[in-house]
């Protein structure tokens, strides 16, 4: 199972292979690509600098060591990436809150490279970042506060509930006509 | 579930934080091909990524991007920390070597130690079945010296060579046989203590044998006829014993 570069923003197909045979070159351009919104992901959840640095290595690493399992013809690497950057400092916070356990195994089959394949682009630009950005103020508050406290911080609904102090169905509303929305804003160009 | 009820848990499920019922169920659906949760989680995978753009832009720290690169790029060389790891895990090999050593040893001891113990057990068990076996002789022997019923006989006082002693000999609680100075029987060999009937053959009344010191003491206790009794003798046999007398009386006490 492998991933493929498509993004207009990743389009070099021969990163990934470069980084299979552990091309110091192709590290670099892969740090440059997503260095900055992998670092701006974390920081936002882990809201430390020294622990955000350290989620960042782990990240690029984990990317360097599975590199083998991608490859340049299908799937959205800029996807898988930035999601083994959310499950690194997700796994953070949740180990500070004493609930490690139950999502390490959650982590490993979310990001598993596997899950990328045939999945569309995402492109990491500016404009893109403009339109997510945009997206998301376009919902009201609530259903705001339940996309970032699933997204940035890894509650599911029902932990969503009992932080907010609302009806587990309230929440739920919440969160589909949420998704709704953002599926109509974010949908595929 | 079906794929209706799925719909809305698809980009909850790519952010890990369904619970276990729904992920089951969603896992399901996929690993079944399902063509239309599918595609979906696949569009639900690419929302979730792209939410990471709405984190505030932050700049990384300049270092970070050497930090990254010397963690994941093989320096050429650097023998000082190969010989260290080297040296490290010699180290490392070394010392689990002599944990597995001194374990090894101090299970041997462990076990030795053990051995001798249940050796000193079974010694003393034995003594204190010979302890035990000794205390009701001697109960036996009280119990037969104090009955008024009881007859008592000297045996050896006029013999030069001894042995020398006393039998007790009641109708109900049997006969009770104290000698000094009989030299432990032979290897091999016990002495047997006899009851004489008048006009018949002797009968055998237990084996014993005297200590390093040539002390015995011996309790038959069974019923016996003393009217018709004759006299009771002691001879040296075969070590189990037999069934008539096969030597020369060494102890007789005529009644």
């Amino acid at each position: 199972m492998i991933l493929t570069i498509v993004s207009p923003d990743f389009p070099d197909a021969g990163l990934f292979e470069g980084l299979r045979r552990r091309d110091p070159q192709a590290m670099a351009r892969l740090y440059d690509t997503f260095g900055q919104p992998v670092y701006s992901l974390i920081y936002r959840i882990v809201r430390d600098t020294g622990v955000a640095e350290d989620l960042v290595q782990e990240t690029f690493l984990r990317v360097w060591n599975q590199a083998h399992a991608i490859d340049p013809s299908r799937g959205s690497a800029a996807a898988w990436v930035l999601t083994v950057a959310r499950n690194r400092a997700i796994d953070w916070l949740r180990s500070t809150a004493g609930k490690a356990h139950r999502n390490l195994w959650e982590s490993y089959e979310t990001e598993r490279p596997g899950n990328f394949v045939d999945v569309e682009k995402v492109a990491i630009n500016a404009d893109q970042a403009r339109r997510v950005r945009e997206a998301m103020a376009k919902l009201d508050e609530n259903q705001r506060s339940v996309i970032e406290l699933a997204y940035f911080e890894g509650l599911s609904q029902s932990e969503m509930a009992e932080r907010m102090g609302q009806p587990l169905g309230t929440v739920k509303t919440w969160v589909r006509s949420a998704l709704k929305n953002l599926r109509e804003e974010l949908a595929a160009p | 579930m079906n794929c209706e009820e799925l719909k809305d848990l698809y980009e909850l499920y790519a952010m890990g934080v369904v619970d276990a019922a729904e992920k089951r169920a969603i896992d399901e659906h996929l690993a079944n091909s399902c063509p239309v949760c599918t595609p979906a989680v696949k569009q639900a995978r690419r929302l979730v990524s792209s939410l990471a753009l709405a984190a505030p832009p932050a700049e990384p720290p300049k270092l970070l991007r050497e930090r990254v690169m010397d963690s994941v790029v093989p320096l050429p060389e650097k023998p000082t920390s190969v010989t260290w790891l080297t040296h490290a895990w010699a180290t490392l090999a070394v010392l689990m070597l002599g944990a597995v050593i001194w374990f090894v040893f101090a299970n041997q001891r462990l076990e030795m130690e053990m051995a001798r113990l249940n050796r000193s057990v079974a010694e003393a068990k034995t003594a204190n079945a010979e302890l035990a076996a000794r205390n009701q002789v001697l109960t036996s022997a009280l119990a037969l010296v104090i009955l008024p019923e009881a007859r008592q006989l000297a045996f050896g006082s006029s013999d030069r060579q001894p042995p020398r002693g006393r039998i007790w000999i009641h109708p109900d609680r049997g006969v009770l046989l104290l000698a000094s100075n009989l030299p432990p029987a032979p290897a091999g060999k016990a002495y047997e203590m006899w009851v004489v009937p008048r006009g018949a053959p002797p009968l055998p009344a237990g084996l014993f044998n005297s200590d390093q010191q040539g002390f015995a003491a011996h309790v038959w206790p069974q019923p016996v006829n003393v009217a018709a009794t004759s006299a009771i003798a002691v001879t040296l046999e075969q070590a189990a014993g037999a069934p008539a007398p096969t030597s020369a009386p060494i102890i007789t006490a005529g009644l």
